[in-house]
């Protein structure tokens, strides 16, 4: 899809780490990388959804956040970001190295061509385990969180669930007394 | 400013006011059970004032930060000034507002204070025999309801607005306001302008009512029966993640869901929306939710008080009638 080359952090060690571990194994990795101007990443993830991950990986990289970016442009090697927040967008400017978490809006992924795929092959791949980014293993996974599971169930919720019968005319009719009985809806 | 002794108290900061007094009436609850002070946080330009008001709803103290500088939310100097003072006093807990600056906010404070953070907690308690705070919140998607609790101190939560009520305010309530001045460093971003989102009509999180339709409306032409009832009974219209985002038919800020708005209204009433999860943990907020569907297997049945088995292009029509009817009988 357009990277040049990969670095990858695998092994079960990682497994189990919360924001504050995942973010320390990122930065890990990245310093081991060595020279960056910009890290992109995603504001936050469809299954944790806790929003963390960037910007703790920033204050451990020491570097400059820019969170819920729209669209990005480097401007006299400085970065120029729009940010969407909750009633307004926000344009910001800092230098680089900076720290940036887009949204999902920023753009449509491309779809990768036949050559591309091929020619992934050959890109060089780097995988690295704990030891290689010098963390120890009580630095990660659950022994290195900050926060502990107690438990988890599936969440149920606690809804009426009154199925109303009829034909279109009546069911309607007396779902909208039901709502009007119970103050959810006010007729003027 | 001379450092505690040891973590105590309840601290709560949102740079939105209104969510900081939700963050207060949580705060006293836990506080109480805790045995411990409720203190606020105020950093910006009229911090004296709002410190009374801060203490009619609910705060034993307040900290105030009154800097120009930080008339407006900026995350660098918000954070260097909440770790100051955090390292200062060492509070026990920090309730944040999980607004999307809160949320950039809390995770950096957390991460500088080496500290666990757990965001948009549905339910928070405290555990009598550890005396700490246990929390809820859903993840995988809003399938699964995991409970936690966080190994350091101080122990932060950020808590979703228009969940927790605010409570009485009471100007009879006294307070304490400590002045606080750390020094301030320049913001390595700088903020160049803002500009106000548009929004059509009344936003679907201000609303009371809210018409929400899915992929069971067929074409874009169809919409004028939502917004007949939406209009009918004073509501907004809503509508799925795919509608907004695959067929473009609504602006991205108009559809409910756990990537999209999560809603709290009276009513919220949903036409020919399956009930994926994205979904279901937008609406959890809501008094009353109702469904039409014509599958009667869709999970939405599982998630709504009141439900018909049926074709939307029947059903909403008559629900328009039927609440046009039941208003001019008045």
């Amino acid at each position: 899809m357009g990277a040049d080359e990969g670095y990858m952090l695998t092994g079960p060690e990682f497994e189990n780490s919360d924001a504050h571990a995942t973010a320390a194994s990122l930065a890990a990795g990245i310093k081991k990388i060595g020279q960056f101007d910009m890290i992109l990443c995603g504001e936050t993830s469809e299954d944790q959804y806790s929003f963390q991950v960037g910007p703790r990986t920033a204050e451990i990289l020491n570097l400059p956040q820019i969170t819920y970016a729209v669209k990005i442009t480097i401007q006299d090697g400085k970065i120029v970001a729009e940010r969407s927040l909750e009633d307004s967008y926000e344009t910001v400017e800092s230098k680089l190295p900076a720290f940036i978490t887009v949204s999902r809006e920023i753009n449509e992924p491309r779809l990768p061509t036949l050559m591309a795929i091929m020619a992934a092959s050959k890109k060089p791949m780097t995988a690295w385990t704990a030891a290689d980014i010098g963390l120890k293993p009580s630095e990660l996974g659950r022994d290195g969180s900050l926060t502990e599971p107690l438990k988890s169930a599936v969440a149920t919720g606690e809804r009426k669930r009154i199925l109303i019968q009829g034909e279109p005319k009546e069911a309607a009719e007396k779902l909208a007394s039901a709502l009007v009985g119970e103050g959810a809806v006010k007729v003027t | 400013m001379t450092t505690a002794q040891k973590y105590e108290g309840v601290w709560v900061f949102s740079e939105n006011p209104a969510v900081a007094r939700e963050l207060l009436s949580k705060g006293r609850e836990l506080s109480g059970k805790l045995g411990t002070h409720l203190a606020a946080v105020v950093l910006g330009e009229n911090a004296t004032e709002t410190s009374k008001e801060l203490i009619a709803f609910g705060a034993d103290k307040v900290y105030t930060v009154q800097d120009p500088s930080l008339k407006t939310f900026e995350v660098h100097p918000y954070s260097n000034v909440l770790t100051e003072m955090a390292r200062t006093y060492r509070p026990d807990v920090i309730l944040v507002g999980a607004t999307r600056s809160g949320l950039e906010l809390a995770a950096r404070l957390a991460e500088r204070l080496k500290t666990g953070c757990c965001t948009e907690c549905s339910k928070l308690d405290v555990d009598p025999e550890k005396k700490c705070v246990v929390v809820d919140r859903l993840v995988l998607g809003g399938n699964i309801t995991e409970t936690l609790i966080i190994r350091a101190k101080p122990q932060i939560f950020t808590l979703p607005k228009g969940v927790f009520q605010p409570l009485n305010k009471d100007p009879s309530r006294t307070g304490e306001t400590v002045q606080v001045q750390p020094k301030i460093a320049e913001s390595p971003v700088k903020v160049l302008g803002r500009k106000p989102k548009q929004f059509a009509g009344v936003r679907v999180t201000e609303a009371e009512a809210i018409v929400s339709f899915g992929r069971g409306l067929k074409k874009k032409e169809d919409m004028p029966i939502i917004e007949e009832l939406a209009k009918t009974i004073s509501g907004v219209v809503g509508c799925s993640r795919p509608i907004a985002e695959d067929l473009k038919w609504l602006p991205i800020d108009q559809y409910v869901g756990l990537s999209g708005q999560k809603v709290a209204p009276k009513l919220y009433l949903a036409c020919g929306i399956s009930g994926q999860i994205q979904h279901i943990t937008g609406i959890q907020n809501a008094r009353v939710v109702v469904c039409v569907n014509t599958d009667s297997k869709a999970p939405i049945f599982e998630y709504a008080d009141y439900g018909i088995v049926g074709d939307l292009y029947k059903i909403v029509p008559a629900l328009t009638e039927a609440f046009k009817q039941l208003s001019s009988r008045r």
